[in-house]
């Protein structure tokens, strides 16, 4: 945590839970992933392929929930997310000679995530440029969500109350331009600081903090008068 | 202007909204915040609103990657991961054999050059065989080409019966009766069917 002031740590840790976000600005503590990503650099190097691979398992297993929800926040499609977060976590094994010890590796993957993910985003904008639009599978994905996350406690009108608040966050988010956007997701969804932020993104982090305060901004005055349903 | 002077509250006596998230975003200290409930009050609201919105994004992508599914996305991962270090094997084509030294070694530096003659032998083969199959296939179109129009002799039909008695004469002819049937040959032309050919044509395919 970086030099957050007393009294707003005060006041923003009685608003949040254990499972809290971090500060926008805080730094990350230096992370084990780093560890294993050096250890699996001397393994590959020493030709013992097997143990590396055993090694950067546990760095998937760590770090794919997260890749996961970035991606399919970014792409709104898990297929596509699902195959995104296979294709960083490959090229990190492969290009993992690159990664530098003393840099962050979750950042260094997110890093090569978000990149996958704009290409995707891309080829996806090219093909619906040229070709009709196939069967909408993030609405699939909507209706799965729908009914995994429905409890059975709450009222109809809750749940009601509860789909379209959450509707109007995920059009609010969508509606943001592409570097807000993306900005508010990997320090809002991903827990990123906006020093690691700006490290993934390769903005500077002054342009980091500009972006994410009228992210917020903007996500507040859409979401004026909406009650939190969920 | 200075963090501090920014955040400051500059109209009346609490931070506008921007000032506010300003000071989330930013994380810094802010002296206000301390002293105005108020502010704290609405700075709580800001981070609670967040806070639900980080809890709704987490819960969506949660659903969708579950349990279940994050390990299949493990395992394929490493799937890929194990085919990237054992790469599939290619086999060279003609497979070269490791499994008859003794042969090599016979043949030794020789071996290109036995390849060559085999090879240049076959194209020979080759060339020769095309060529007399062509040949050939000119000699019989030749020899087939005066082509009578069966159709043109209505009155040719011929029973196997009288082939058998042709065959017969044929025999009689060049056998040792051959004088003793002479006087009689007007006989037999009596005995056959008189044909009167009248036209021939020759039709040239």
């Amino acid at each position: 945590m970086t030099a957050s002031g007393s009294a707003l740590q005060a006041s923003v840790d009685g608003a949040r839970g254990e499972d809290s976000l971090a500060l926008p600005g805080s730094a990350r503590p230096i992370e084990i992933e780093s560890t294993l990503g050096g250890q699996v650099q001397d393994l590959i190097a020493a030709g013992n392929d097997h143990a590396a691979r055993d090694l950067f398992a546990q760095i998937v297993t760590r770090q794919q929930r997260r890749a996961s929800r970035i991606a399919w926040h970014y792409l709104r499609d898990a297929a596509e997310a699902d195959e995104a977060v296979q294709d960083a976590f490959v090229k990190a094994y492969t290009h993992i000679a690159s990664f530098q010890r003393h840099l962050s590796f979750e950042v260094w993957l997110t890093r090569i995530l978000i990149n996958g993910c704009l290409d995707r985003q891309k080829a996806r904008t090219r093909r619906a440029r040229w070709l009709l639009p196939v069967a909408d599978a993030g609405r699939r994905d909507q209706d799965a969500i729908e009914h995994a996350t429905r409890p059975a406690d709450r009222s109809p009108e809750a749940q009601l109350l509860a789909r379209e608040w959450r509707d109007q966050v995920v059009a609010a988010v969508q509606r943001l331009p592409d570097r807000q956007r993306l900005v508010f997701m990997l320090c809002h969804y991903s827990e990123h600081s906006t020093r690691d932020v700006a490290e993934m993104t390769g903005l500077n982090e002054s342009t980091v903090r500009v972006h994410l305060f009228r992210a917020i901004r903007k996500l507040r005055k859409a979401m004026e008068g909406q009650h939190h349903a969920i | 202007m200075r963090f501090e002077d920014r955040i400051a509250p500059t109209t009346g006596s609490h931070l506008s909204d921007d000032q506010l998230m300003e000071t989330y975003v930013l994380a810094g200290e802010n002296r206000h915040l301390a002293s105005c409930r108020q502010c704290r009050a609405r700075l709580d609201e800001l981070v609670r609103t967040l806070q639900h919105m980080h809890d709704a994004a987490a819960c969506e992508a949660d659903n969708i990657f579950d349990a279940e599914r994050l390990h299949d996305q493990r395992e394929r991962i490493m799937r890929r991961i194990e085919r990237h270090d054992h790469p599939a094997e290619v086999v060279a084509f003609p497979h070269r054999s490791t499994n008859h030294p003794a042969v090599h070694r016979l043949l030794g530096p020789a071996r290109r050059w036995v390849a060559g003659a085999a090879a240049a032998g076959l194209a020979a083969g080759l060339f020769l065989g095309f060529a007399m199959d062509r040949r050939i296939h000119y000699a019989s179109v030749d020899h087939n080409l005066p082509n009578v129009a069966v159709a043109a002799i209505p009155s040719l039909q011929v029973d196997t019966r009288d082939d058998l008695f042709f065959l017969e004469v044929e025999a009689a002819l060049v056998g040792s009766r051959v004088r003793e049937m002479r006087p009689d040959l007007g006989a037999i032309d009596l005995m056959t069917t008189p044909i009167e050919i009248r036209e021939v044509s020759y039709v040239r395919e």
